[in-house]
This record gives C-alpha cells, sequence and structure tokens, in this order.
C-alpha cells in the first residue's frame, strides 16, 4: 500500500513539476509564475531542494542513531546510523550533481568553487571520511562506537556547510528558500507542488532507509 | 547541443530528472544484489 501511494504521489508530482505551464502572469491555479533569471530552469527546484533536504535530514537522523548506540550499545542502531550517513551521501552527491547541471547553464561552468559548491563539497569529504573510518576498523563494536563519535561531530559541524557558510559569503546561488527577506518567490500551485515533492522524496528517503536497514540486519545475524 | 538545451531549458529539467532516478535506481539496486547474494549462499 504504502509503495503504491509513493509510486502515485511521486509520478503526480513529476507530471505536475513538469507539465504545468510557466507564465509570466499566471491567471488561473495551474499555472507557474516565471521566476526571472530562473525560467523554465527553476523548475530543477522541486528536484534539487529535496535531495538537498534528505541529505540533512540523512545526517540528522545518523546523528541521532549514532547516539542511540552509545547510550545503548545495540548494534541495530549503529546499522540504522551507517544507513542513515549511507543515503545521506547519496542526497549530497546527487544535490552536487543536480546543481552542476544548473550552474552549467546558468553560470556557464559546472564547476566554479562557488561557496554553496564549496561547502557540500567539503561535506561530502566529511562524509566520505565516515565511510573511510568505518571500513578502516574490523571490530563491530570499536568501529559501531567510533562511527556513532563521529557522526555526531559531523552532524554537528553539517548546518555550517548546509545553511551558515552560504549565507554570510556571496553566492550566485539563487535566493534559497529559506531567504534573508523571509519571502517565498512562488505561487501557491508552485508551493503545493514543491511541498508535494518534498512530501513524496521523504517518503522515497524512508523506503530507502527501510530496506538498507533489514539487508543489513540480515547481514548481522547471518554473521553471528 | 548546449545552445539547444540553454534554448529549450525543460530538457535540462528532465536530464536532472534522470540524474536523480539514476542515483535512486543504482542504490535500490544494490540493496537488492546484496540480498541476492545472501539468498544464494544461504540455498548452499
Amino acid at each position: 500500500m504504502f509503495k503504491a501511494l509513493l509510486f502515485a504521489w511521486m509520478t503526480a508530482v513529476i507530471v505536475l513539476a513538469l507539465g504545468l505551464p510557466m507564465v509570466a502572469q499566471p491567471q488561473v491555479w495551474y499555472q507557474f509564475p516565471t521566476i526571472p533569471a530562473l525560467e523554465e530552469k527553476a523548475r530543477i527546484m522541486f528536484f534539487h531542494v529535496p535531495t538537498a533536504w534528505l541529505s540533512t535530514l540523512a545526517f540528522i537522523m545518523s546523528m541521532v542513531y549514532g547516539i542511540q548506540y552509545l547510550r545503548k550499545k545495540n548494534l541495530e542502531d549503529d546499522i540504522k546510523s551507517a544507513a542513515a550517513a549511507g543515503l545521506g551521501f547519496l542526497f549530497c552527491f546527487l544535490a552536487t550533481a543536480t546543481g552542476a547541471i544548473w550552474a552549467k547553464f546558468s553560470w556557464g561552468t559546472y564547476w566554479n568553487w562557488d561557496p554553496r559548491q564549496t561547502s557540500i563539497f567539503v561535506l561530502l569529504l566529511i562524509y566520505g571520511a565516515y565511510f573511510a573510518l568505518r571500513s578502516a576498523v574490523e571490530v563491530e563494536e570499536k568501529r559501531a562506537t567510533l562511527a556513532a563519535v563521529y557522526s555526531i561531530i559531523a552532524a554537528v559541524t553539517m548546518p555550517f556547510f548546509m545553511f551558515i557558510m552560504p549565507r554570510i559569503l556571496a553566492s550566485l546561488h539563487p535566493e534559497p528558500i529559506l531567504n534573508t527577506e523571509g519571502k517565498l518567490h512562488m505561487n501557491t500551485t508552485m508551493l503545493v507542488v514543491f511541498l508535494s515533492s518534498l512530501a513524496g522524496f521523504t517518503g522515497l528517503y524512508y523506503w530507502m532507509w527501510k530496506l538498507q536497514v533489514k539487508a543489513n540486519i540480515l547481514e548481522l545475524n547471518r554473521h553471528s | 547541443m548546449t545552445e539547444f538545451l540553454s534554448q529549450n531549458s525543460l530538457y535540462i529539467v528532465l536530464f536532472v530528472v534522470l540524474v536523480v532516478w539514476i542515483g535512486v535506481f543504482a542504490y535500490l539496486n544494490r540493496i537488492d544484489s546484496k540480498i541476492k547474494k545472501w539468498e544464494n549462499s544461504s540455498k548452499h
């Protein structure tokens, strides 16, 4: 049921995000307003922003299960933490890749070390080191403890790279949803599709995370 | 190609959707092959 609903939801989001017309002055409910400088490319936000949101959510989840592991010493919490970090890395990479594609057609180059690109790159390195650390330790309990501590430290740095650094330095990145003016540059239809996309991607993330956790618990039980 | 995409930017959005889809599919495929490996090893 959940999977069928998720499939229908995401299909609707993709169709609406790509299909609804974009006009300068929307007259009817099914039209999106044209966002200056972005134009049709503004539709990217329905897919690019959710990937960035999911990486934030996943890194926080990784920290929460890391703390849980340190409190209870249950290896299943370590598995949940690692699965969240893995998905966080995937979505962080996808946010970087989709951002680079947009940059090519807006800035003329895939990569130009803009503060946003630099900060997400550093975040990728930080979480890349998390997996290097995990694979370097063979004893399960020791690996879980080290990874839990690292996931807490890494998650503490995440808001700085995701939210603070790109805002204190001059960036060419379009004004994010959480902007200094506190204004949303969308009409209601656009906002509904955007929030539906965020919800759909979050559901997709939850499904992927549960699958990864199940697979890793099976592996743990086979070895023990 | 770049010029065509600049003039028809909806295709850039399609390309972005494709990248996200490939990423999600590759991840799910990885989990699937992991489970298959254990299924096969538990049969022997």
